[in-house]
């Protein structure tokens, strides 16, 4: 980590963190059914690549689970997962900022995908540490997939993949959004900047 | 410091044989709180109770009711059938995820975050990871403020947060915006004080917080992964 | 020999800047000096500073031409171009304006946060704990050294940022208008903090649009105009040539006096081209606020009967010290707080009865901070985010918006992302922001943040004109002049009550009343007594005909000395 990132990037990181948390409370406002709670993982992501956006993501349910309770920690593979996630998809060019429409349904295909490996990743730590529930709403969809013959882990991936990808997918469109409102000079200082501004 | 190692007590027993342990530990964990006062315990009681509960309910509820394969009913109400099988499954993850959460709190109630990340550095993590910990901790009240004023200030031009969906979801942006954009940009600053301290002097730093770490305690860890060790060889070794 | 730093030909571009941002910079302080830099707000003020701390080019990035030398008391002559950013900082430590993002984030307790710097140098921790101690001592910190330093206040926290960059004993301090953000009793506390330093032979530099508080410490000046020095010399010369007003800037009153040049502001014509009748709306609100009371959830009691009426075409100025109950109250008008006891009425409307969302046609209201609200790409989509939401017709929404553009100076703007403006501008945005919107009421909860004296003039103009248009305008400010040159009537609030209420002159004129709330007489009162004039003067205008009634319309340079 000495050396891996800027200055820059390390004072964005704790701020990102931060977002994620606090979209939490924006979500709650609107009464929204979603989380939304990886903005700033994927914003991380794209602006200084997949490491520290995979950081990013993890210390958020670090951070998140010491100040509420830990039952959040063991997602924070999920997390970094996401974080990796957006670094790559913007490396690729998935999220420049510009484009139209198709620079929208670019940066929403890859909210989906994101979304989909999300709950690949989610479902057997969701099953076998927490049999499968969270304490939720959403638990009544394990609940209706196990009545339908699913295994625990079959029910926790279906779960998933109901909230999941339209969840990321509404983060990544999101995302996209601010990365177009931003400053292009601001953008270019961070790492991966250049490969966001059309 | 010591209670990091309470998370090595963590039996994998996979039958009802082991049914009883969990409760008898986490009523260990408590003890060792209450080393620490009255106030520690009362707290890591309360949050523990509140972070289960919900968890605690939802298991018996969907594997007690709909766990695959289950048949044995224990109980009827109304058209609602608890199979053993499931209420089985549900209290062995439950006890599990009890103590690991149990033993996780009791890190928390007993050891302040600085002095946890300054344990880290001080076995290896760089100062940067411990940086990151804290300044997210402290950032948190302020930005939660942001929030606030945020809604205030959008509200105040005219942007409803109440109605149909649609509408709501149309004032995520303007909620969202100010809130990142805003502290994007006050990220150059802050990245210019830690530069202004010298954060990224290419020098060995010191540390004004150090820890003691006595020989007891290390014994104690040992002793507690040896521990650790047997109970897994003794539930996994063939029967 | 003494410590001295030297500047040499300094031209700095910013990346992707078309012009330099400074050009050919030169000047020298030595040890013990005090130097203001000065100027309109887009000068080069924070860039020379930035420059002089290494950040420019060392963290920004971009071109720089010429040096900043440093003869240390060894005796080395040491360059920042040649000199990496982590040992330059412990030459020259730059503290700035927002005291919250200068703490590391990294450290719970003032303490260690000052402490921090030095565990990053490698200081062995007895000699950390020595220092520490002495730089607290100092600075009047030792009280606070075990609390968290995110549970100080701004003056508190401002003092604890200088601590942390003091302690690396750097031969010279760069402070970026350290005392922006900081109400006026902060303001006093860091004051009184340079003054220690500069008598510890300390270099000094400082940024500020304040001259006025920074007279007394002050040895020498400079003034930039377009990035390159337009004054420069010793600090009393410089503030008694003519001409400063044209560069931006606010001399010291007496200094003004004394030059000979002085007029009063209102002399100068409005920077735009609006009457009243612009301005005017078809509809006029009163503002009655009766008997409330608030509590906050936490249990702190923010207000306790408070009654205040507001009339259309009058400027109410509430003000008091941070946390008297001014912006509690001030949020009450437009529903953000519900009253607990008693009711606010917009016009005939129980504001209890109304979302803010629907009180907002009625109540315009101008925040403190411009970034909780600023999203948009260009100036113009931010201003017309407002009316937008009040469902303006496209003809209106085109004219209000352009209307706010001209009167917050913004008409070349419009297509610019606002934040690719300047601190002060951005403000300017919000101001537009909320003019735009058309309400007969308008709140404006400390508007004047780091304006330069063009920002000042414009906005004590743009109040005028809504006066006159008959808007009904509350301005909460710790800045007493404008409160003079303002307001019909001031409210001064202290713990939830209101303390007194009169007309500019008989409020600011009290001195006893003042000292209560936490505030200082404006200049214009202070000098009016110092020349002992027959009635006390409250605004410029006032004391211009003071001084042309005794003088027969001629002052002299150096009068006030006698």
């Amino acid at each position: 980590m000495q050396r891996q990132f800027n200055t820059l990037t390390l004072a964005l990181i704790p701020v990102a963190v931060v977002i994620n948390i606090v979209m939490g409370q924006i979500v709650a406002v609107l009464k929204l059914p979603l989380y939304l709670d990886s903005i700033g993982t994927v914003l991380v992501g794209a602006l200084a690549g997949p490491l520290a956006g995979g950081i990013t993501g993890a210390l958020a349910n670090l951070v998140w689970g010491v100040l509420t309770g830990p039952t959040i920690i063991p997602f924070a593979i999920t997390a970094f997962v996401i974080g990796v996630l957006a670094g790559w998809f913007a490396r690729l060019g998935w999220l420049r900022a510009g484009g139209g429409a198709a620079g929208l349904v670019k940066a929403a295909v890859a909210g989906l995908i994101t979304g989909i490996v999300a709950a690949i990743v989610s479902a057997p730590i969701a099953a076998y540490l927490f049999g499968g529930v969270t304490g939720a709403g959403t638990d009544a969809l394990v609940a209706f997939f196990q009545s339908m013959g699913a295994n625990v882990i079959q029910a926790t991936l279906g779960q998933g993949l109901v909230s999941d990808p339209l969840d990321k997918t509404i983060t990544y469109i999101v995302v996209w959004l601010i990365l177009l409102a931003l400053p292009r000079r601001q953008v270019a200082r961070f790492p991966q900047g250049e490969q966001l501004v059309a | 410091m010591l209670a990091a190692l309470l998370l090595a007590l963590v039996p994998w027993g996979r039958d009802e044989r082991w049914l009883a342990v969990p409760p008898l530990l986490v009523v260990a964990q408590g003890a060792l709180v209450a080393l620490n006062g009255r106030a520690p315990l009362l707290a890591w009681g309360r949050r523990l109770f509140w972070l289960m509960a919900p968890i605690f309910v939802s298991l018996a509820l969907v594997q007690g009711l709909f766990y695959p394969g289950a048949r044995t009913v224990i109980w009827q109400v109304g058209p609602l059938s608890f199979k053993r099988e499931g209420l089985l499954f549900a209290t062995l993850v439950g006890g599990r995820l009890l103590l690991v959460v149990g033993a996780f709190m009791v890190l928390l109630t007993t050891t302040h975050p600085a002095d946890l990340t300054a344990a880290l550095v001080q076995v290896g993590l760089p100062p940067e990871g411990a940086y990151l910990v804290l300044a997210a901790i402290q950032l948190l009240p302020r930005m939660q403020a942001r929030a606030q004023a945020i809604m205030a200030a959008q509200q105040a031009r005219g942007l409803a947060l109440e109605g149909a969906p649609w509408q709501r979801a149309r004032a995520l942006l303007p909620l969202v915006g100010p809130l990142v954009l805003g502290a994007l940009h006050e990220v150059d600053e802050r990245a210019m004080a830690l530069e202004a301290r010298a954060f990224r002097a290419p020098r060995p730093k010191t540390s004004l917080r150090t820890l003691h770490d006595s020989p007891a305690q290390r014994l104690g860890r040992w002793l507690l992964v040896l521990a650790s060790g047997i109970v897994l060889t003794a539930t996994r070794w063939p029967r | 020999m003494p410590v001295r730093c030297s500047v040499e030909h300094l031209t700095y571009t910013y990346p992707a800047a078309p012009t330099p941002a400074l050009r050919e910079v030169a000047f020298d302080v030595t040890a013990g000096e005090v130097a203001l830099v000065a100027g309109a707000n887009g000068a080069g003020k924070s860039t020379l500073l930035a420059a002089l701390a290494g950040f420019a080019p060392h963290f920004f990035g971009g071109h720089l031409e010429g040096d900043v030398w440093l003869d240390a008391p060894s005796g080395e002559r040491l360059s920042m171009r040649h000199t990496p950013l982590a040992e330059w900082v412990t030459r020259v430590g730059l503290v700035f304006s927002n005291p919250f993002n200068q703490m590391s984030g990294a450290r719970l307790t003032v303490f260690e946060e000052v402490a921090f710097g030095l565990e990053n140098l490698g200081v062995p921790p007895d000699e950390i704990r020595r220092r520490v101690a002495a730089v607290l001592d100092q600075l009047g910190l030792a009280a606070l050294a075990d609390r968290s330093s995110y549970a100080l206040s701004g003056g508190q926290q401002q003092r604890v940022a200088i601590a942390s960059i003091l302690v690396l004993e750097p031969e010279l301090l760069a402070l970026d208008e350290p005392t922006a953000q900081l109400d006026p009793e902060g303001t006093r506390e860091v004051l009184a903090a340079l003054e220690a330093l500069s008598q510890a032979q300390h270099i000094v530099v400082v940024a500020t649009h304040d001259l006025e508080a920074f007279e007394p410490l002050a040895t020498h000046g400079l003034v930039l105009r377009d990035g390159r020095v337009a004054r420069r010399g010793a600090f009393a010369d410089v503030v008694r040539q003519p001409g400063l007003a044209a560069l931006g800037v606010t001399p010291p009153l007496s200094a003004a006096l004394e030059s000979g040049a002085w007029k009063p502001w209102s002399a100068t014509p409005p920077p735009f081209d609006l009457t009243p009748d612009d301005l005017a709306l078809p509809t006029f609100l009163e503002v009655r606020v009766e008997n409330v009371a608030y509590r906050y959830p936490e249990g702190v009691e923010a207000l306790r009967s408070v009654s205040l009426v507001m009339k259309p075409g009058q400027v109410v100025a509430l003000v008091g010290r941070n946390g008297a109950g001014k912006t509690t109250l001030s949020k009450m008008l437009i529903g953000l707080l519900r009253p607990e006891a008693g009711r606010v009425l917009i016009g005939e409307h129980d504001a209890r009865a109304f979302s803010v969302a629907r009180l907002a046609r009625w109540v315009g209201y101008v925040f403190q901070n411009p970034a909780d609200q600023i999203f948009k790409r260009t100036v113009w989509d931010e201003v017309a985010f407002g009316p937008r939401n009040l469902g303006f017709s496209p003809e209106r929404l085109k004219w209000a918006v352009e209307l706010a553009l001209a009167a917050c100076g913004l008409e070349g703007l419009a297509a610019a992302h606002p934040y690719e403006l300047l601190p002060n501008q951005r403000r300017w945005v919000t101001l537009a922001s909320a003019l735009a919107m058309e309400t007969p009421v308008l709140v404006l909860d400390e508007p004047t943040g780091g304006f330069d004296r063009f920002d000042h003039l414009r906005l004590r103009h743009l109040l005028r004109a809504l006066r006159a248009a008959g808007r009904t305008l509350l301005l909460i400010t710790h800045d007493m002049s404008l409160v003079a040159e303002v307001a019909d009537q001031v409210v001064v609030m202290g713990e939830g009550r209101v303390l007194a209420e009169g007309t500019p002159r008989q409020i600011l004129t009290d001195d006893e009343l003042l000292a209560k709330a936490g505030l200082e007489p404006p200049p214009v009162v202070r000098v009016g007594r110092m020349l002992k004039l027959p009635r006390e003067v409250c605004t410029e205008e006032e004391l211009a005909k003071a001084l042309r009634d005794r003088n027969g319309g001629i002052w002299r340079s150096g009068f006030l000395g006698v």
